[in-house]
């Protein structure tokens, strides 16, 4: 479940929420994307104990 | 999701296993289950629930009960009582569904061991049939919320006796959930608070400080106490809306209570009627007061402009008079005689000449076309705003007066109560004394309890804006050093994607409104026949519009706000809540920036129906199969004999139906030992000195 920005798809009419991630920088793009795809793996979890350790080390490794 | 079957077993009153095979079939989607009240209605849709997410399930978001008292103790107390080995004796649910043409049983089990030590340790089994085999899956927990997240629960099996809720103005908040829950955009919700969480804010923040300046550190360690204050005063606000629950309850009970007695009852009776006359003129209020609001946001600014006017009026009369309005020769035609330098008379207007001269000289008395075109406009815009200003006025008084007479209505039904509050307290039976002195306190803590929440809303507001003010304040400080300055991109980095994931969320939001709307309308018009229609406003507030005659005689219609009664609000949340339904069945259809949010059909169970419809009861019999694409009804013989019965029983919808016999020494109060559906007489209520226990039946 990601956001969807350089697809052939994205020939379409972007919706607001594209247009809205689109205009972010690349950095905060990617940065988004890789939070997005990590809350994915565990949004059906009951525990999700590491989720914050590793949003933490995304912001650091993204944000250099 | 289909449901096939709901075994239980030893679950509360169900003693033993006894099963409820569900309708299937898409053209009688409608399974009824019939008992009284007290006979396990509500139990029954609590095994449901608690056999989808155990405990948890049986809890509201306030962490308390949710209509279902001692969550801790789910096997059959009789059984319980009497076990020699806690090992041997357990509760179980069992649910037979299918989901993308695979079957599944989901068994949840709780032993007496278990229960005594901790209740919230149950053990859950997830087997899914495919191509003729049957698989055990494993982290079974994890795949139902997959397949139906715990937070949509609440709007799938409810007591639609308190759906109502959904349709108050101050729940719009509720109602984004419930769109973010049912289409799959809670995701975005659940990261933007993991970022703002302390172990990703915070520790990038504590890594700040740990290398800027002494004057940004103390900004930085300000900044956590004001986010300590708000959390703080948010578990305040949690703690009071708790309490507010508790305090409702235990007013329910003595209501109930003071209905019963021989001595009070008449007088209780009048004043619960009373209540609920108060409460929905109370409710027609708001909407008078909000509609007040409005008008003097939009127009008000035209009753204070008659000065302007007059000066305005003046102005332009004294330049009609002056000549200057409308102009007798515009300069940008003397212009272009002089850039040709001939007149339209043929005459040379050479430079130097005195024709030229005296042409030179009509531009200082000239007028301008701009000028002349923005008069026009300022003489129409004086006269639109006096006639607003005139409508303005009439509807103002119109409001205010309807105002007054709701106040005045109001305060006549507070001081009935206040006498009904005397009467009773006077009388000589002393329970009815007892009861309403306790009364009399909860009414004043639950006033107090409101006050405190009033006050902490704006503590969090006042301290959330600070908190913004001061997070600009330490982004403006540079940074010398290289560690610092990107210790402080990385806070920034996390502060501006919480942004984004938030407009993002507002968007998607927004863009899924219309498309409810489209969906709340088609269904309100099944319910509804009068010239009234239902939407969902910009703020996400549900409410029903509908067109009265124009003020002043007019012939045009104006279409205002309904004033919701009860039994409206519990159409409109139910309407909303098909809607809801109807969207997340084509969800994959929906453009959003999240792929992969599939569709899903859900099921929907609900427990006393038609409870609180007053005059909607038919028709919400009528639409009721349509709500979903399975439908489970629990109804009392008193909500669903008459009109109910004639409308579905005429549908041809009802696939299956049940009803619930009770054993035990007494029947429950008001029950009727017999049970009549469409005319057959059925025993439901058998005494039984030794036992007490519910059994299903099918009809």
């Amino acid at each position: 479940m990601m956001p969807t920005p350089d697809t052939p798809d994205s020939i379409k009419k972007l919706t607001r929420a594209q247009e809205i991630f689109k205009s972010a920088t690349l950095e905060y793009q990617s940065l988004i994307r890789d939070i997005l795809k990590e809350e994915r793996d565990v949004m059906y979890m009951k525990r999700r104990n590491e989720i914050h350790q590793r949003l933490y080390e995304h912001v650091k490794r993204v944000i250099k | 999701m289909i449901l096939e079957r709901l075994v239980v077993e030893n679950f509360r009153q169900f003693k033993g296993r006894q099963e409820l095979v569900i309708s299937d079939i898409r053209e009688r989607n409608v399974t009824v289950i019939h008992a009284e009240n007290g006979f396990g209605k509500t139990t029954l849709l609590k095994a449901l629930v608690w056999g989808f997410y155990g405990r948890d399930g049986l809890m509201g978001s306030d962490g308390n009960p949710d209509d279902f008292e001692r969550p801790d103790r789910i096997i059959h107390e009789g059984l319980a009582l009497r076990a020699k080995d806690p090992l041997a004796l357990n509760a179980t649910v069992q649910i037979t569904f299918t989901h993308d043409s695979d079957r599944y049983i989901l068994t949840r089990q709780l032993t007496l061991a278990q229960q005594n030590l901790n209740p919230k340790q149950t053990t859950l089994s997830l087997e899914v049939m495919r191509s003729g085999q049957t698989f055990s899956l494993d982290r079974p927990q994890q795949r139902i919320q997959a397949l139906i997240p715990d937070g949509i629960s609440r709007f799938l099996f409810f007591n639609g006796e308190r759906i109502n809720y959904l349709a108050m103005e101050r729940n719009s908040s509720q109602v984004t959930d419930a769109i973010h829950q049912m289409l799959g955009l809670e995701l975005l919700k659940q990261t933007i608070e993991d970022l703002r969480h302390p172990n990703v804010r915070g520790k990038l923040r504590a890594e700040q400080k740990e290398t800027t300046s002494d004057e940004k550190k103390e900004l930085i360690d300000q900044l956590t106490k004001l986010e300590e204050q708000v959390k703080e005063y948010v578990l305040q606000q949690d703690q009071t809306l708790s309490n507010l629950k508790s305090i409702n309850a235990e007013f329910a009970a003595i209501d109930g209570k003071l209905a019963a007695n021989r001595v009070a009852h008449e007088l209780q009776n009048k004043r619960l009627h009373l209540i609920r006359e108060r409460d929905e003129l109370t409710g027609k209020r708001e909407e008078v007061t909000k509609r007040l609001s409005k008008l003097i946001s939009d127009d008000g600014y035209t009753l204070f402009t008659s000065k302007l006017i007059n000066r305005g009026r003046e102005i332009i009369a004294q330049m009609r008079s002056e000549g200057k309005i409308p102009a007798r020769v515009l300069n940008t035609f003397l212009q272009e005689l002089l850039d040709h330098s001939k007149c339209i008379c043929t005459r040379s207007l050479a430079e130097g000449s005195p024709e030229r001269a005296a042409v030179e000289n009509l531009l200082t008395i000239a007028g301008d076309q701009d000028f002349n075109n923005a008069v026009g406009a300022l003489d129409h815009a004086i006269g639109v705003i006096e006639g607003v200003g005139g409508q303005t006025q009439e509807q103002l008084n119109q409001l205010k007066m309807e105002r007054l007479e709701l106040s005045r209505d109001i305060r006549e039904r507070d001081e009935e109560l206040e006498e009904i509050h005397q009467t009773l307290g006077g009388k000589k039976d002393e329970e009815v004394q007892q009861l309403e002195e306790k009364r009399k306190a909860l009414q004043l803590d639950r006033d107090a309890q409101n006050a405190a929440l009033g006050r902490i809303g704006g503590q969090i507001e006042d301290t959330s804006a600070a908190i913004e003010s001061m997070e600009v304040q330490i982004r403006h400080i540079e940074d010398k050093e290289e560690a610092a300055a990107r210790a402080q991109r990385r806070v920034d980095s996390v502060e501006d994607c919480i942004d984004i994931l938030a407009q993002i969320l507002k968007s998607e939001t927004e863009d899924l409104r219309p498309l409810l709307n489209a969906e709340i309308d088609s269904h309100f018009r099944k319910i509804m026949t009068k010239d009234y229609w239902a939407e969902l406003t910009d703020n996400f507030t549900l409410r029903i519009r509908k067109r009265v005659a124009g003020g002043d005689g007019g012939v045009d219609p104006v279409e205002i706000d309904a004033a919701l009664s009860t039994g409206e609000r519990t159409v409109t949340s139910l309407v909303f809540i098909a809607s809801l339904l109807s969207l997340a069945r084509r969800r994959s259809e929906i453009p959003t920036i999240l792929r992969d949010l599939a569709g899903s059909a859900f099921p929907i169970a609900i427990d006393s129906p038609f409870g609180s419809l007053s005059i909607f009861r038919e028709g919400v019999a009528k639409y009721i199969p349509e709500l979903a694409p399975q439908v489970i009804l629990f109804v009392s013989p008193k909500q669903y004999d008459g009109e109910v019965e004639a409308v579905l029983s005429s549908s041809g919808r009802i696939g299956k139906r049940y009803y619930l016999t009770y054993y035990g020494p007494a029947k429950p109060e008001k029950a009727s030992p017999e049970l009549v559906v469409e005319g057959q007489r059925i025993q439901q209520y058998f005494p039984l000195e030794t036992d007490e226990y519910t059994e299903i039946v099918p009809l």
